[in-house]
């Protein structure tokens, strides 16, 4: 069944493209396209995307529209997802983003839109109540420093760093598996100790995980 | 037409006083024009002359010469005050005045049989007592200084109406306002009479008038002496006479009132009417008096003046010198500044002369015809008119040189304000430019790179041209970043959206150089302040990863503390000394955080030397 997807962007250009990019795949159906938050806010309630792509910095303010539109969505329209799009790879912006709760929502940089593929993979994985969080705030965030002398990172092999980066861009085991070239279990027994080292809250829930550690990383305590 | 409610004097006798070393005797004021004094002495001679006489043809009196005879000296002597008002400066309105005596010869009428003509004088009576009422509170201003004042006349003035109103409304015959004067049932009948209640009702509306008068004498008493708490030196000398006279007619007015209320005999009454003639004359006396106490304290004010200036201390206060030698610790003192012609106070603040009837008085010093000095001042100084003019004229050289420091705090005024205008501008072109970008160029960029995607996708067969088209693609992803990466450096969204930290945080993640931060920060400061710390964090960062050599450790710290934003980067590098001029300006751009800093009103050092690391310290105002 094809996903039901909402855009919100002031740039008419990116409309245009997306509107290409997403028209052609059976997949996804295209079902609204708005210039700013009021209009995909009123377009949510007539057309019932189950996942609206927005861009963060829209009219009136220009600050965090996208944001604070995602932040609504969570308590009137829970069941919809948000991806969020930014031009900035600064992790501030995905934090905030997260705050309202991971479940459902995806944080992309603009560079991504070009590849069809990913964006229909991010689509579904929020359709589906996951989360995604592009792969270069996720560097970023690793490489934040810390107010303390030495990174709390430092207690993990490189292995369980590369896993961990795996984990905060919101892949599965399976997926962190194929992509390091490891065993399932071996994955499992990595994330395990991760956890158990940073001492995080283990949850089953990739969605949660993915909040958990990138607020972990996120963390600047003075 | 001079404004309402100013009154701004100059000092032309300054010029002299300049001119002459030693303190000259200012010369007189041209004060009011001679033909002015002349017409009041002859009118006023002719009036007392005329009162006089018509008085002491009065059927009702029992001396009537002698009653003619006061009569006229009272208005001789009302003359001799106006005259010398006049004279000196102090009044202006020659209308004023002569309505004044007019009105007061005027009341005669009262004492004559004929019934239009004691209906003119009673009606003269109530006119004048308003008019009383108004002179003794403006004086010597000349207006009316506050709500007090303002209030006791209004409601002098609607009691008149009130009371004189419904005397000539219903009285069957028309009773004497003078206490001396008694008619006793053969009173001149009320020609004005619109509304007949009986004989009594003249009698009543007597004391009611009479009881008026004391009221209002007494609330003028009474707001005289609370202006005098507040009022300056020279301001008791001028009031106290003139209160006493006041309260003293006042309170003879209410026996009278008394008395007659009470029934009390004619004669009775007649006694107290020479009390009250004889207080009568003592207001214009107490005007004499106050005159004369002013000019006594100006003398000694100018003395004081000229000694405390010739003591010669070298830093002196002008304001305070000149408040303490005139007795007024409410004056302050203004200066010019040609250049941006307005006055600005001993800081350099610009100010304002005052507007409106707020019992303050402006007096302007020059020199050589140009503004000097602006002296504020309460108006009871113009008691003594040319007072605060000669005493500007006297402290010339005192006042030049306090104008010429508050000029210099002005000029460096308007240059930090210039300055903050400056970069704040600058800033607001940064974050524009970022705008454009991000708003224009970038979102361009991503339409391309999808659309080449999109082209990419759709080329089957030729795979050379999907080659290219993937290389295209790529060139173009890595412009996207390129201008992302200019945008940042320009200003960065993150500073707009987030603040200090979160952009701090985000320079320490891009530098190639370990860099911790820290911040205690209790929330978000005006952009023109974050802008200042975050650009000059960024620069000495930067300056650290050029300079401070592999394997030195950065460090950031800003913390908010007593009203300024603290921050400091300090580095464990090889370090350079801050003395070799080199060192200094050869890539080490140092010098340029000072700018950024200081155009919002802060400071910033820089400490290093060979081999012991360098140390950035700064803070700024936390507000702007």
């Amino acid at each position: 069944m094809a996903v039901r997807v909402g855009v919100a962007d002031d740039s008419f250009l990116i409309r245009e493209a997306l509107t290409r990019l997403l028209g052609d795949s059976d997949e996804i159906e295209l079902v609204a396209v708005c210039a700013d938050g009021e209009e995909l806010a009123a377009a949510v309630d007539t057309c019932h995307p189950d996942v609206v792509l927005v861009d963060i910095r829209m009219p009136p303010t220009m600050t965090d529209e996208g944001i604070r539109l995602a932040a609504q969505l969570r308590r009137t329209h829970p069941e919809v997802g948000v991806i969020a799009m930014s031009a900035h790879a600064d992790p501030t912006y995905a934090l905030a983003l997260l705050e309202g709760g991971s479940e459902g929502r995806a944080y992309l940089l603009k560079d991504r839109l070009h590849s069809r593929a990913q964006l229909l993979a991010t689509i579904e994985t929020v359709a589906r109540g996951g989360s995604i969080i592009d792969p270069k705030v996720v560097e970023a965030l690793v490489h934040r420093p810390s107010s303390q002398a030495r990174s709390p990172l430092d207690v993990l092999t490189p292995r369980e760093r590369e896993i961990l980066v795996e984990m905060a861009r919101g892949a599965s085991n399976a997926a962190i598996a194929e992509t390091l070239g490891l065993t399932k279990r071996a994955v499992e027994k990595h994330i395990n100790s991760v956890f158990a080292k940073l001492d995080l809250p283990l949850s089953g829930d990739i969605s949660r995980r993915v909040r958990a550690v990138l607020l972990f990383l996120g963390r600047t305590d003075a | 037409m001079r404004p309402r409610g100013t009154r701004i004097s100059s000092s032309p006798g300054s010029d002299v006083a300049l001119r002459s070393a030693a303190f000259a005797r200012p010369r007189h004021r041209p004060a009011g024009p001679r033909p002015a004094v002349a017409q009041t002495a002859v009118l006023g001679t002719g009036l007392a002359a005329g009162a006089g006489v018509a008085v002491a043809h009065s059927p009702y009196l029992e001396h009537p010469a002698v009653h003619g005879v006061l009569y006229g000296a009272l208005i001789a002597a009302m003359t001799t005050v106006a005259c010398v008002a006049l004279y000196r400066g102090i009044e202006r309105r020659l209308w004023l005045v002569l309505l004044t005596l007019a009105l007061y010869s005027a009341t005669a009428l009262d004492t004559l049989a004929a019934p239009g003509l004691d209906a003119l004088g009673q009606i003269a009576w109530a006119a004048v007592l308003v008019v009383a009422v108004y002179i003794l509170l403006s004086f010597p201003e000349g207006r009316l200084p506050d709500q007090v004042a303002r209030g006791v006349v209004a409601a002098t003035a609607m009691g008149a109406v009130l009371v004189w109103g419904a005397l000539l409304a219903t009285a069957e015959r028309l009773p004497e306002f003078m206490p001396s004067a008694s008619c006793q049932g053969e009173c001149p009948r009320n020609p004005v009479r619109i509304v007949g209640r009986g004989a009594a009702v003249g009698d009543v509306l007597a004391v009611a008038s009479w009881s008026l008068t004391a009221g209002a004498l007494i609330a003028v008493a009474v707001a005289l002496t609370f202006r005098m708490r507040t009022a300056p030196a020279i301001g008791r000398r001028t009031t106290s006479p003139i209160l006493v006279s006041v309260l003293a007619v006042g309170a003879t007015f209410a026996a009278a009132a008394v008395a007659r209320a009470g029934g009390a005999a004619p004669a009775t009454l007649e006694r107290l009417g020479w009390f009250s003639t004889a207080t009568s004359l003592t207001i214009p006396c107490a005007f004499l008096a106050g005159m004369l106490g002013a000019r006594v304290f100006a003398g000694g004010a100018l003395e004081r003046l000229v000694a405390r200036l010739s003591a010669g201390a070298r830093d002196l206060d002008a304001r305070r010198v000149l408040a303490d030698a005139l007795g007024d610790p409410s004056l302050t003192v203004a200066f010019w500044r040609p250049q941006r012609r307005e006055y600005v106070d001993a800081g350099g603040h610009p100010v304002q002369p005052p507007a409106g009837a707020t019992g303050r008085s402006t007096t302007i010093v020059r020199q050589d015809g140009d503004p000097l000095a602006m002296i504020v001042h309460d108006a009871a100084l113009d008691a003594e008119p040319g007072l605060v003019g000669a005493a500007g004229g006297a402290a010339l050289m005192m006042l030049e040189n306090a104008r010429l420091e508050a000029d210099l705090r002005a000029s460096v005024a308007d240059l930090r304000a210039s300055r903050a205008r400056l970069a704040s501008a600058a800033d607001a072109g940064r974050r524009e430019i970022e705008r454009n970008l991000h708003d224009g160029a970038q979102q361009r960029l991503v339409a391309l790179r999808m659309r080449l995607a999109d082209a990419e996708a759709q080329v089957v067969s030729d795979d050379e041209l999907r080659r290219s088209l993937g290389e295209l693609g790529a060139d173009t992803e890595e412009t996207i970043d390129e201008l992302r990466s200019l945008a940042h450096g320009v200003y960065p969204a993150v500073l707009v959206d987030h603040g200090l930290a979160s952009a701090l945080a985000s320079v320490a993640g891009r530098s190639p150089l370990p860099v911790r931060v820290e911040t205690a920060l209790p929330g978000r400061f005006a952009p023109a302040i974050e802008a200042a710390v975050y650009f000059c964090c960024l620069e000495a960062i930067q300056n650290a990863a050029k300079h401070a050599g592999v394997g030195a450790t950065v460090t950031v710290s800003v913390r908010a503390h007593a009203g300024r934003v603290a921050f400091e980067i300090r580095d464990d590098g090889v370090g350079f000394d801050v003395h070799d001029v080199d060192d200094v300006h050869g890539g080490h751009g140092l010098t340029n955080l000072n700018d950024r800093v200081a155009a919002v009103g802060g400071d910033v050092h820089v400490a290093s030397g060979h081999g012991a690391g360098t140390t950035v310290r700064g803070d700024v105002p936390a507000t702007t």
